[in-house]
């Protein structure tokens, strides 16, 4: 940090006549000067200080809940993912049975209903469709269909499953939503 | 400190990024995607929806959902909801709005401005309207900035020479050219051109008809007649775009996608890139066009421009850069994120305009680590590299040798693991130690960077008080050459770095071990303990001696293993027998372990000083 530099009497400007008191004075004011330039940079630096370690604080606690979130989401993708496979083995399993598949099609439930428990205890949970008032929070329209007989935007069909992990929605149910004329 | 938010307000989807340190980065939304879809809409009851939400129930309320509002941006147009009028920049208010409020939660402050982004070509009346819905969220807009400029922002090119930018932004819905040119460090735009009606849909389409017809051919039934498959068709197709920007060829596999008289039928189709671009070669062959004519327009040849940049995500798709490569004849720059990169570079010029950049520009790094020689020709490092200075860090070690009273610090900058292959930086000595035995006295070593970049070393005998210091001032003179090279080297070296410095550690542990077990025979002799413990360790010693005379190192850590047991046999029967007899004081007691006795300041460094000679 530069040191601020005193000017000496005699380098002040102003008429060589006088007493010292007016030179004195000015070297007064000189130092004056200097102080306060020095105080006015302090000030400033303090400043910066603070809000660095503000920012700082800030950061550090932003870090944190982002770990948080990782932490609690981290199979997000992967089951994400892996959804498909579930959705189809729903799929074949909602076939029409055929005489002798009986043994074949216990397999298959057997299977789903393995997959759906592990991926029960990761967090995952079905989203409620059919029957429910449609709210796109949870729900996405891919067709509507005239019905008198139901509230207006009631989920009548769905045709995938939504799912939630924890809290959060990571595929919405694909649904078919009333309509009253 | 309330900072300034970079915003890309996209036809299809907007985007949102701040300065973070001296970088920006995209902020995720409520729903943690980085992508907001610009859609907004109105439940019946008069709830306002943005994003996503708004997007899934489109169909159901197509009436009071609004997609592409940006095309209206500057117009008269109005949007009727409930008896009320909805200017254009009413709605882009909400999405702004949205963003606003999802980056103060996830930042946890306030924010009260922003620069936003509009296409190059946009007129006054659509600028004002943009800056007027950005006021209407409730951000003062510092700026609008062109999405072309801000992408060229975002890769650095506002610094150096003036040159001529071509930026190529295919998005979405949209497609936009623009020829800039860098002049006194401003961007000027010089031409504009594009069809706002082409986009990546347009190339999910393709596919989607494509399988679509096959599988009529085969199945007799068109999948696009129901909503259910042609979801997951659509779906399937855009993944499948995106999976063959990497891949040669990709799957679309879709079981049960349909049910017929004879039962569930399935799809399962291969999709080549060969077969993808042939489906889509029009599509590039029309972003050609627009291209040519900005040129033109600007008064450029291909060789004129300096450099091209990509922007928007169907710019990835090796079919589009390929003509772009071959038409402008140069490797176009797609480094950064393409759906970010505007955004990122809104960020940037709200830093700059703020004088937030300014100000953290002032901080460096150490580019090599920095560190001193321990026993063994060890280099061990204090101050790993690419530490943002200022900073400080300070080590206790101790001394290598009974009744050592001066050590060297002997100070290095580099990445090898010895001591041998860093550079030299200083060397000074600090004497007057009181005599003791190895490893008892502490010696604190610091090492402090100021802001400048200058580096002092102290080593202060936490015993004395004494400390000696020295500072070096040339330690960010090697160019970024010379600095990559140290690290690659290290890199390279690594495992033979490792394995020397192994060795240098297992003779030194080796070397601890003979002589806390000698220490420990001599303090344990007549006190009345098993002499044939006593002397299991005693002959443990001697082999281990022998084998630090040699490099065997695998012999060393062998010999040393049997002296440790040994010693912790004898060390387990002097507790017991300290135990045993009342009050046994455990003060003096052994301390029959191969590293240095436990400091209370700090940890301590079982690699000692080498002794001055």
């Amino acid at each position: 940090m530069a040191e601020e530099k005193k000017p000496s009497p005699q380098e002040l400007e102003g008429d060589g006549l006088g007493d010292a008191q007016p030179a004195g004075d000015a070297a007064e004011a000189g130092a004056d000067a200097a102080l306060e330039e020095a105080k006015s940079r302090a000030a400033e630096l303090e400043n910066r200080l603070y809000r660095a370690q503000a920012e700082f604080e800030n950061y550090r606690r932003r870090v944190a809940r982002e770990k948080e979130d990782l932490a609690a989401y981290a199979n997000q993708r992967l089951i994400l993912s892996l959804l498909p496979v579930l959705d189809n083995l729903e799929r074949a399993l909602a076939t029409p049975a055929v005489p002798g598949d009986e043994k074949f099609r216990q397999g298959v439930e057997l299977t789903a209903r393995s997959f759906r428990e592990i991926l029960s205890k990761e967090g995952l949970t079905p989203i409620e469709a059919v029957g429910q008032p449609f709210d796109p929070n949870f729900h996405e329209a891919v067709m509507t269909v005239d019905s008198p007989e139901h509230d207006d935007e009631t989920v009548l069909a769905e045709f995938q499953k939504g799912y939630r992990l924890g809290e959060r929605v990571i595929r919405p149910s694909m649904v078919q939503v009333s309509k009253k004329g | 400190m309330a900072r300034v938010i970079g915003i890309d307000l996209g036809t299809t989807n907007s985007v949102v990024a701040v300065m973070d340190g001296k970088d920006p980065v995209v902020i995720e939304n409520a729903e943690g995607d980085r992508l907001t879809p610009s859609v907004v809409a109105f439940s019946k009851t008069g709830e306002r929806m943005v994003g996503k939400v708004a997007k899934r129930q489109a169909i159901t309320n197509p009436d009071r959902t609004i997609i592409s509002i940006k095309r209206q941006m500057g117009t008269n147009h109005k949007v009727r909801i409930d008896d009320k009028d909805y200017t254009p920049q009413e709605i882009s208010a909400m999405i702004l709005s949205k963003m606003k409020a999802d980056t103060e939660a996830k930042l946890g402050e306030q924010i009260t401005q922003a620069v936003i982004t509009v296409p190059a070509y946009f007129t006054d009346a659509q600028r004002q309207a943009t800056k007027d819905a950005g006021t209407i969220a409730g951000l003062e807009v510092l700026r609008i900035i062109n999405e072309p400029t801000a992408a060229a922002l975002a890769y650095g090119m506002d610094k150096g020479d003036d040159h001529r930018i071509l930026v190529f932004d295919l998005g979405g819905g949209t497609f936009d050219v623009s020829i800039l040119e860098l002049g006194g460090g401003t961007f000027q735009v010089i031409a504009t051109n594009g069809n706002n009606r082409l986009g990546g849909d347009d190339f999910d389409e393709r596919i989607v008809n494509y399988i679509a017809d096959k599988f009529q051919k085969e199945h007799r039934v068109d999948l696009r007649k129901d909503k259910q498959a042609l979801q997951r068709l659509r779906e399937a197709s855009e993944k499948a775009k995106i999976e063959l920007s990497g891949l040669a060829t990709t799957t679309i596999n879709l079981p049960f996608i349909s049910m017929t008289a004879e039962g569930p039928v399935h799809l399962d189709e291969t999709l080549t890139r060969a077969k993808f671009e042939e489906l889509t070669a029009d599509l590039v062959e029309a972003t050609m066009g627009p291209t040519r004519n900005a040129l033109r327009d600007a008064g450029f040849e291909p060789k004129d421009i300096d450099k091209v940049l990509l922007v928007g995500g169907s710019s990835r798709i090796p079919a589009v850069q390929e003509a772009i490569r071959r038409f402008m004849g140069k490797e176009p720059y797609k480094g950064i994120n393409p759906d970010e990169v505007v955004a990122l570079g809104a960020a940037i010029q709200a830093g700059v305009i703020k004088g937030d950049v300014k100000d953290v520009l002032l901080l460096d790094v150490t580019p090599l680590s920095l560190g001193i020689e321990t026993l063994g020709g060890v280099f061990t490092k204090l101050i790993e590299r690419n530490t943002t200075i200022p900073t400080e860090k300070s080590q206790v070690f101790s001394t290598a040798a009974d009744g050592q009273t001066q050590v060297e610090i002997h100070v290095l900058q580099g990445e090898r693991e010895m001591a041998a292959y860093n550079k030299t930086l200083g060397r000074f000595s600090l004497d007057g130690i009181a005599p003791a035995p190895r490893g008892v006295p502490k010696i604190e070593v610091k090492f402090d960077i100021d802001v400048n970049g200058i580096v002092h070393v102290s080593a202060k005998d936490l015993g004395t008080g004494k400390e000696q210091k020295i500072t070096i001032q040339s330690q960010t003179s090697m160019n970024k050459d010379e600095i990559e090279r140290a690290v690659k080297e290290a890199e390279q070296m690594a495992a033979e770095d490792k394995k020397r410095r192994d060795e240098a550690e297992t003779r030194n542990n080796a070397d601890s071990a003979v002589y806390n077990a000698e220490k420990l025979l001599k303090e344990s002799e007549g006190k009345g303990i098993d002499q044939s413990l006593l002397d299991a360790v005693k002959n443990a010693v001697e082999p281990v001696k022998e084998a630090l005379k040699g490099n065997d190192t695998e012999q060393i850590k062998a010999e040393n293993d049997k002296l440790t047991e040994a010693v912790y046999k004898l060390s387990a029967a002097i507790y017991e027998k300290a135990g045993a007899a009342e009050g046994g004081a455990p003060g003096a007691g052994p301390e029959g372990h191969a590293h240095g006795p436990e400091g209370e300041g700090g940890p301590t460094m079982d690699a000692d000083f080498k002794v001055k000679e």
